[in-house]
C-alpha cells in the first residue's frame, strides 16, 4: 500500500496544471491562488534544485555509514560485508518510510535517496552474498538484478516514484542476461518480460486514463516499449557493449533479419498508438525508437557509413517536423484530430526549451576547445583551431 | 481534472470559457505536439551542423579549399538573409520568433559560421599568432545575434564560445588544472555574470540574466573548488569558494532560483571535505561523511522549509 493517498497524489497533479495554466495565462494570478489553495495537502515537498541537493547529501549520509560500519568493524568477509549492505538496506528503507509517516515528506530528495539506496545495497548485497559461497558466473548478477528488482517494485509501490517501477522493470529484463540461456534466447526472454510489463502497464493505463495512477502508468508502459526496442535492436548493443554481445556471427541470421524488422516496427507501432491515444510518454519513446532506428539502419545492412549521413538525417528531421506542423495547421481550427502544433499550455514549452538552451551550453557540436599550448601554425596545412567555435582541428 | 473543472465553474472560480478551453486540454480533444516539433528542429540543426563538420573535416582535400568556403558561405548568407529578412524590430524585452523554424535557422547559421571560421583559420592561419581572435569574433558575433534576435540557443553558444577563448575545456576541467586556468576560469565567471546582471539592470534581455548566472557560477565554483587542494594556494580558493557560496546562496533566497542555493551548498561542501579528507583516515573519513552529510541534509531542509517550499 503507498504511502500516500490518490487523493493527496491527485490534488499535488492538479495543482501542478493550474500553476502552468496559470503561468501560460489561462487562468489569471487571482484564479491560480483561489484555486491552488483549495488544493493543498499536508504534504512537505519542496522545489527541484534543493530536492536534488538533498538527494546528494543523502547519498553521502547511506555510502558514508555503511563504509563507517565495514571500516569500524574491519569487515573482511565477504559474507559480512553482504549481510551489511543488506541489513543496510533494509533498515534505510525502514527510516526512508518513517520520515515519509513523521514528517509527511513528498518526493524531498532525502527519503528518495535512502529509499533508492536501499535498493542498491540490497541488490548488491544478495550479489555478493552469492558469490561468497564460492559461486561465480551467472548467479551472483542474476541474484543481485532479482533481488534489485524486487525492492525497486516495493520502494514504488510504497513511494510511487515512477523511476522505481523503471527500475524494477530494466532489472527483470536483464537478468535473463544471467540466466546462462544462448544470446538469442536471452534477448527473447529480455524482451518477453518487457512485453509483459508493458502489457500489465497498458491495461492499468486504460483502466485509469491519464489521471493518477494512470499517469505513472502510462509512462511505464512506454519505458517497457523501449526496453523491447533496446534489447530488440542487435546494433545498439553489437556496436556499444561489447561485453554483451560480441559480434553478430554470435545470432542466427534468422534472428538477425527478424529483428532489424521489429525495430522498424516497435516505433511505428508505438507512434500509432501514441496518435490514436494521445499518449505523450509513447510519442516521445516512438521518436526516440524511430531516431535509433534511422541510426543504425546502416550498420544493420552493413551499408558504408558515410560522412554526410548526420547532414542528411537532420534534414528529414527538419522537413519531418515542418511537413507536420504544416500540415496540421492547415486543418480545420488549425488542427487536426486534435492534434495542433501551437503550445496549448505554454509555460511547458517554454521551461522545457529554456532547459535545453541552458543544457545546450555544453552541447555545441564542432564547439571551439581552445588548446593550452600555443598553436603550431603552418599556413596552408592549418595550425590548431578553436576559431569561430569550430573544431579544433580538421 | 474534468470534474474538478466543473466544480470551480459552480464555486464561480473560473468562466464558463475557461471551462471550455481548459477542458479540451484535460480531455485531449486539443493535444499540442509543439515541444515535440522543437525538439525535433533542435536535433535537426545539430545533425546537419555535425554531418558538415564531420564532411568538411573527411573531405576537404578532395573537395578543395574554394568549394568548402563557397558552400559554407552559402549557408551562412541563406539564414542570415532569412534571419534579417523575417525578424521582428528589435525589443529590449521579450520578442517572439516570428516562424516557427526562425530560432533554429539562426541557430545553424551561427553553428555553420563557426564551422566555416575554424576551416578557414586551419587552412589558410590569416591571423597567425592571433589566432585565437576567431574565437573571440565568433563569440562577439553569437552575442549580438543572440540580443538581436533574442535566442536562448545562440546565447548558449555566444557563452561557451567565450569559455572557449577563455581556455576553459569544459569537458577536461579536472582537479589537477593549473592556477592560470582557473584564474581564466573565475575572469570569464566574473565577466559574464557582470555582464548579464549590468544588462539586467539596463532593462536589455532580462530574461537572459539566469543563463548568464548559471554558466558564471558554474564555472566559477568548479575552478576555486578544483583548487581548494592546491598546496600554496589552496587556502585562498578555499575563502573565495566560501565567498562565492555565500553570495550564492542569498542571491538563490533572495530570486528564489534555488539552483543557486543548491550550488552554494554543493561545491563548498566538495571543497571543504576535499580539503579535510587528506589528513583523515578511512575511517574519519566516513565518520566525517555521516556527520557532515546528516547536518548538510539539516541544513537543506531547514532552508527548504523556510524558503523553498514551492514544488
Amino acid at each position: 500500500m503507498s504511502l500516500y493517498s490518490t487523493a493527496d497524489e491527485e490534488r499535488i497533479r492538479a495543482a501542478a496544471q493550474v500553476r502552468a495554466w496559470t503561468q501560460s495565462g489561462l487562468l489569471d494570478a487571482a484564479q491560480g491562488a483561489s484555486i491552488e489553495s483549495g488544493l493543498r495537502t499536508e504534504l512537505r515537498r519542496t522545489n527541484r534544485a534543493l530536492r536534488f541537493a538533498l538527494f546528494i547529501f543523502g547519498t553521502i549520509v547511506v555510502l558514508a555509514s555503511v563504509g563507517l560500519w565495514i571500516a569500524a568493524f574491519n569487515l573482511r568477509f565477504d559474507s559480512a560485508v553482504a549481510w551489511t549492505a543488506m541489513v543496510a538496506g533494509v533498515a534505510y528503507f525502514i527510516v526512508a518510510q518513517f520520515l515519509v509517516l513523521k514528517f509527511q515528506l513528498y518526493r524531498f530528495g532525502v527519503e528518495e535517496a535512502f529509499a533508492v539506496w536501499a535498493v542498491v545495497l540490497v541488490g548488491f548485497g544478495a550479489g555478493f552474498l552469492v558469490s561468497s559461497g564460492g559461486t561465480y558466473g551467472d548467479p551472483p548478477a542474476r541474484a543481485a538484478l532479482v533481488t534489485a528488482s524486487v525492492a525497486s517494485a516495493i520502494v514504488y509501490w510504497r513511494f510511487g516514484y515512477p523511476y522505481a517501477a523503471f527500475a524494477a522493470v530494466a532489472n527483470a529484463a536483464f537478468a535473463a542476461f544471467f540466466l546462462g540461456l544462448p544470446m538469442m534466447a536471452a534477448r527473447i526472454v529480455s524482451a518477453l518480460i518487457f512485453l509483459a510489463a508493458f502489457v500489465v502497464a497498458r491495461r492499468s493505463h486504460r483502466m485509469h486514463g491519464d489521471e493518477f495512477p494512470g499517469d505513472d502508468y502510462g509512462a511505464i508502459e512506454s519505458i517497457a516499449w523501449i526496453g523491447i526496442y533496446g534489447v530488440l535492436n542487435l546494433r545498439l548493443s553489437l556496436d556499444l557493449s561489447p561485453a554483451i554481445d560480441r559480434s553478430r556471427a554470435d545470432v542466427p541470421s534468422l534472428f538477425y533479419w527478424a529483428t532489424y524488422v521489429t525495430v522498424w516496427l516497435l516505433p511505428a507501432t508505438g507512434l500509432a498508438l501514441a496518435v490514436r491515444d494521445k499518449h505523450r510518454p509513447m510519442l516521445w519513446a516512438s521518436l526516440v525508437m524511430a531516431m535509433a532506428t534511422l541510426a543504425t539502419n546502416k550498420p544493420y545492412l552493413g551499408w558504408q557509413p558515410h560522412t554526410w549521413d548526420p547532414l542528411l538525417l537532420g534534414v528529414l528531421l527538419i522537413a519531418t517536423a515542418m511537413s507536420v506542423r504544416r500540415w496540421l495547421s492547415r486543418g480545420s481550427d488549425g488542427h487536426r484530430g486534435g492534434f495542433t502544433p501551437q503550445p496549448l499550455v505554454a509555460s511547458v514549452d517554454r521551461q522545457a526549451l529554456d532547459a535545453l538552451a541552458t543544457v545546450a551550453v555544453a552541447a555545441q557540436p564542432g564547439v571551439a576547445r581552445m588548446p593550452n599550448e600555443a598553436p603550431a601554425i603552418e599556413p596552408g596545412r592549418g595550425g590548431r583551431s578553436g576559431g569561430g567555435g569550430g573544431g579544433a582541428d580538421f | 481534472m474534468v470534474e474538478r473543472l466543473s466544480r470551480w465553474k459552480d464555486e464561480g472560480i473560473i468562466t464558463p470559457t475557461q471551462v471550455e478551453r481548459l477542458g479540451a486540454i484535460v480531455r485531449k480533444d486539443r493535444f499540442s505536439v509543439s515541444l515535440e516539433l522543437n525538439a525535433l528542429l533542435y536535433l535537426g540543426v545539430l545533425s546537419i551542423a555535425a554531418g558538415l563538420l564531420w564532411t568538411v573535416r573527411t573531405h576537404f582535400t578532395d573537395l578543395g579549399d574554394s568549394a568548402v568556403v563557397l558552400a559554407l558561405s552559402a549557408i551562412v548568407a541563406v539564414c542570415a538573409w532569412y534571419c534579417f529578412s523575417r525578424a521582428r524590430p528589435y525589443s529590449h524585452g521579450e520578442v517572439e520568433s516570428p516562424t516557427a523554424i526562425f530560432d533554429y535557422v539562426l541557430y545553424l547559421g551561427c553553428l555553420v559560421f563557426a564551422i566555416e571560421l575554424a576551416f578557414v583559420e586551419m587552412r589558410f592561419a590569416l591571423l597567425k599568432d592571433a589566432w585565437d581572435t576567431y574565437v573571440l569574433v565568433s563569440a562577439a558575433v553569437f552575442f549580438a545575434a543572440a540580443y538581436r534576435f533574442d535566442n536562448r540557443f545562440v546565447l548558449s553558444l555566444a557563452l561557451s564560445t567565450l569559455a572557449a577563448w577563455f581556455g576553459i575545456k569544459l569537458t577536461r576541467f579536472g582537479f589537477g588544472s593549473a592556477d592560470s586556468l582557473r584564474a581564466s576560469a573565475l575572469v570569464f565567471g566574473a565577466l559574464v555574470a557582470g555582464t548579464g546582471i549590468t544588462l539586467q539592470r539596463l532593462a536589455i534581455k532580462p530574461h537572459f540574466v539566469e543563463t548568464h548566472l548559471h554558466v558564471a557560477a558554474t564555472a566559477a565554483f568548479v575552478a576555486l573548488t578544483s583548487g581548494v587542494t592546491s598546496v600554496n594556494t589552496g587556502f585562498f580558493y578555499l575563502i573565495g569558494l566560501l565567498t562565492l557560496a555565500a553570495i550564492s546562496i542569498a542571491y538563490g533566497i533572495r530570486r528564489r532560483e534555488f539552483a543557486f542555493v543548491a550550488y552554494g551548498a554543493v561545491y563548498p561542501y566538495v571543497g571543504i571535505s576535499l580539503k579535510l579528507v587528506q589528513w583523515l583516515s578511512v575511517t574519519t573519513t566516513m565518520a566525517y561523511g555521516v556527520v557532515s552529510g546528516s547536518a548538510m541534509v539539516i541544513v537543506i531542509v531547514y532552508v527548504a522549509r523556510r524558503f523553498g517550499r514551492e514544488a
